[in-house]
């Protein structure tokens, strides 16, 4: 049917089924809507360019939100202060702070900063305005961006760092690289493609 | 017109894929969720809890507690706990299965409640089983039957509904 001859019903359809993709979009309002992030990796699935900043929660610097040890949360977490992870996070983390991790999160992590401390362990998309910490025997699985970023750690993904990349002699990176610097340690294993941008 | 999920796309195989750990037993451990902190977004989100909880932000999922939880912001489903207290300003609704004590001042629950022994001074919207002791204090407001082994109610406290008390054998 060409778009000349179609009738009243057919209308009365389409604004039907507008007003129902409408109510589909006001229900489902993704934890990271707007994806501004420019990314050297944007033709690649795995890049963790995705993410803006949480709208729902408020900024509240002196907070802490402590996940236990012994706590296991399945879900999404928007947290408008600090958070420290202990326990087992399955969903996605978003802190307007710092992200404190000894534990295990299976989910993109968006923070200010974030320490992995040992053991800590990551799957997913790592994204930080300022500063990424991975001390040894901690481990990421998943794409970091960052301003500056310390890694002493094991990475699989791809690394975007504005500034910064220090590699130390337990750290090891497998994946693309770009970044604005970068310093690597005697000891260090990298099976990776660097391209330093200044 | 389902939105795809952040990130669906991306198939990392997960080398932590054995590693669930189990939620064992933690007593003096505290998990707190701060004010600013939202949970949510997951179908069936859930928090599994080995040792104690204390919720000032929002919690939609069920909440399961080994040990005490403190709730003073809001929880959208069940809340399981071996002891539970919600401080002035909580909300709850879902269901309360508390394992022993339950104390519940200044909040609102939608929702049943089940406790050993309970204390409330709250509006509550929903039916509450009390094995052993139930006090009712005077800034009350409760629509819903109660079963309970024995009952006080403090003069001033709005009780609508059906009141059974059975002493335990």
């Amino acid at each position: 049917m060409s778009e000349d001859n179609r009738n009243p019903q057919d209308l009365d359809e389409i604004l039907e089924r507008i007003e129902s993709i409408d109510d589909v979009k006001e229900v489902e309002v993704p934890l990271f809507e707007s994806i501004k992030f420019e990314s050297p990796f944007k033709d690649d699935k795995k890049s963790a360019s995705y993410f803006a900043a949480p709208t729902r929660v408020e900024d509240n610097d002196g907070e802490y939100t402590v996940i236990g040890s012994s706590t296991v949360i399945d879900s999404n977490i928007s947290c408008g202060g600090n958070i420290k992870v202990k326990g087992q996070i399955k969903g996605n983390v978003s802190v307007n702070g710092s992200a404190d991790i000894y534990g295990t999160i299976e989910g993109d992590i968006q923070a200010n900063d974030v320490t992995l401390e040992t053991g800590a362990k990551v799957l997913g998309n790592i994204i930080c305005k300022a500063d990424v910490n991975a001390v040894s025997d901690s481990s990421i699985v998943g794409n970091i961006a960052a301003k500056n970023a310390y890694i002493n750690s094991n990475v699989e993904g791809d690394l975007e760092i504005i500034n910064e990349l220090k590699i130390t002699s337990t750290g090891s990176i497998t994946g693309k690289i770009v970044t604005g610097s970068i310093s690597v340690a005697s000891g260090a294993v990298l099976n990776a493609t660097i391209s330093i941008k200044r | 017109m389902k939105e795809k999920g952040l990130f669906q796309s991306v198939n990392f195989e997960s080398p932590f894929k054995g590693d669930s750990k189990k939620v064992s037993n933690n007593d003096d451990e505290l998990t707190v969720i701060g004010s600013s902190t939202v949970i949510e977004g997951k179908e069936n989100s859930k928090i599994i809890c080995g040792g104690n909880i204390e919720i000032m932000g929002y919690v939609k999922g069920l909440v399961d507690v080994a040990g005490s939880a403190d709730i003073y912001g809001t929880v959208d489903g069940l809340v399981n706990a071996e002891q539970l207290t919600a401080e002035e300003g909580s909300k709850i609704n879902g269901d309360i299965n508390c394992r022993t004590k339950l104390s519940i001042t200044g909040s609102s629950v939608v929702g049943n409640i089940k406790a050993k022994n309970a204390y409330v001074n709250a509006s509550i919207k929903g039916n509450i089983e009390s094995a052993n002791e139930l006090k009712i204090a005077g800034n009350s407001v409760i629509e819903g039957n109660i079963i309970t082994g024995s009952i006080s109610i403090e003069s001033g406290a709005v009780v609508v509904g059906n009141l059974a008390v059975r002493k335990q054998k």
